[in-house]
């Protein structure tokens, strides 16, 4: 059985989870999220439903994210110290294969405020997956524009990145 | 349908495992597609700890959407990890496993609403839940000589509130009641007989939630609704429950 058949749903399997939303147990390691639409929280086919999908597998995991919006806010004045949670979080996701966390990060990071050491890390760490990440390379564009205007030698420092 | 008063207590042996409060809105896509840093920023030095998660978000039988799509939520924690606020699309939501009291509670709501309203553009909230969650068990309240119709209210019980089921033969119930509330909104109450693993004590769980699906605008108005479901809900449980449980459970009057 595939995960999007589902033709087997039964009202019957619907459990209650935290806040409000029904939940069916289709799997051991997965679960199904829709908000209930009658007041008894019917569930009836002709009822559209939208479901969140808690899956077991990495990619869904709660993860620390505190360094990205560390590395959001950061200048060249606090960058440095920054530097190892922001690596070591994008390798987290990157193990997780959580890519499109990473995608909505590059495009949260304000290329032309934050720290211009964490922007580096933040492309050269994240480079060898970024045939994975949809939003890698416009943020890094994104980069090249902010050094340049920042005076960088934008080209030098993204030597083997851009092109 | 409205509970009977009662004097406000809180209990000293707390059988509340969780209280959850969710509002739903219209989709804002920005959280969607990128990292809710504003939101962070206005919540402020009270919730140092971040974490994110995916889910996969797909529909049935809603019109023009049939690409399952991920979804990143996004978890706010009080340093002493009592108090999370959760941020989606669609939702957000304050949970506690650790619940004292009400005035303590909705600061918490409060703080996440405030956050949400200075870095979103919510037209109206689609739906407002409170939840508690609340597992009595006899043996650990010292309880273990009564019987469950003498601790709740024997129609809460359902068969289990029959004489001739007793002991071991007791393994799993649950029954749900929709009830609609005068003043707003509906209560769905899930009651649950079950036992954690095989072998275990019996537990019974109410599971209470208050909801109003009719929009609402404006955070004001949203919490004086989820002040009226916490009155509501603190009566309803008091309705459940007998006098010997009620005591069991070390009712104390909160200072005002």
């Amino acid at each position: 059985m595939t995960l999007w058949d589902l033709s087997y749903l039964d009202n019957s399997e619907f459990d209650w989870l935290s806040g409000g939303v029904p939940v069916l147990n289709i799997r051991d390691d997965r679960e199904l999220r829709a908000p209930p639409r009658t007041v008894a929280g019917g569930h009836g086919r002709k009822v559209g439903y939208r479901f969140h999908l808690v899956t077991a597998m990495p990619g869904s995991a709660a993860v620390d994210s505190r360094w990205m919006f560390d590395a959001i806010a950061s200048d060249d004045a606090n960058g440095r110290a920054r530097l190892v949670p922001t690596i070591q979080g994008i390798n987290s996701l990157i193990a997780l294969e959580a890519y499109s966390r990473l995608d909505a990060f590059f495009d949260s990071m304000p290329a032309s405020t934050a720290s211009r050491h964490l922007l580096l890390a933040v492309a050269r760490s994240s480079f060898p997956v970024r045939i994975k990440l949809s939003r890698w390379q416009p943020f890094v564009l994104r980069v090249r524009d902010a050094f340049e205007a920042r005076g960088l030698d934008a080209a030098a420092l993204l030597k083997g990145l851009l092109g | 349908m409205k509970f009977p008063e009662v004097e406000r207590v809180i209990y000293a042996n707390n059988p509340l495992v969780e209280v959850v409060c969710q509002c739903m809105f219209p989709r804002i896509l920005a959280i969607d597609e990128g990292i809710p840093a504003t939101f962070q920023q206005k919540l402020g030095a009270s919730y140092p700890f971040v974490e994110t998660r995916e889910v996969v978000s797909f529909s049935m039988n809603v019109p023009n959407e049939l690409t399952p799509a991920k979804r990143i939520q996004y978890l706010f924690s009080t340093e002493d990890r009592r108090f999370t606020i959760a941020l989606g699309s669609e939702f957000i939501a304050i949970s506690t496993a650790d619940y004292k009291q009400w005035s303590e509670f909705v600061q918490h709501v409060e703080a996440a609403f405030t956050a949400l309203a200075d870095s979103y553009a919510v037209p109206i909230f689609t739906r407002i839940g409170l939840r508690y969650i609340d597992v009595v068990s006899r043996e650990k309240l010292g309880l273990g000589d009564y019987l469950w119709k003498d601790l709740f209210r024997r129609s809460a019980l359902g068969l289990f509130g029959e004489d001739e089921i007793k002991g071991e033969a007791l393994l799993e119930s649950t029954s749900l009641t929709a009830l609609s509330l005068d003043d707003v909104g509906k209560a769905q109450i899930r009651t649950t007989f079950s036992r954690p693993s095989e072998g275990s004590d019996l537990t019974f769980t109410i599971d209470s939630d208050f909801f109003e699906e009719h929009p609402v605008k404006g955070t004001d108005d949203a919490i004086g609704i989820l002040s009226s479901f916490n009155k509501e809900a603190g009566r309803a449980f008091r309705w459940f429950i007998s006098d010997q449980l009620h005591d069991a459970l070390g009712p104390v009057v909160p200072r005002q």
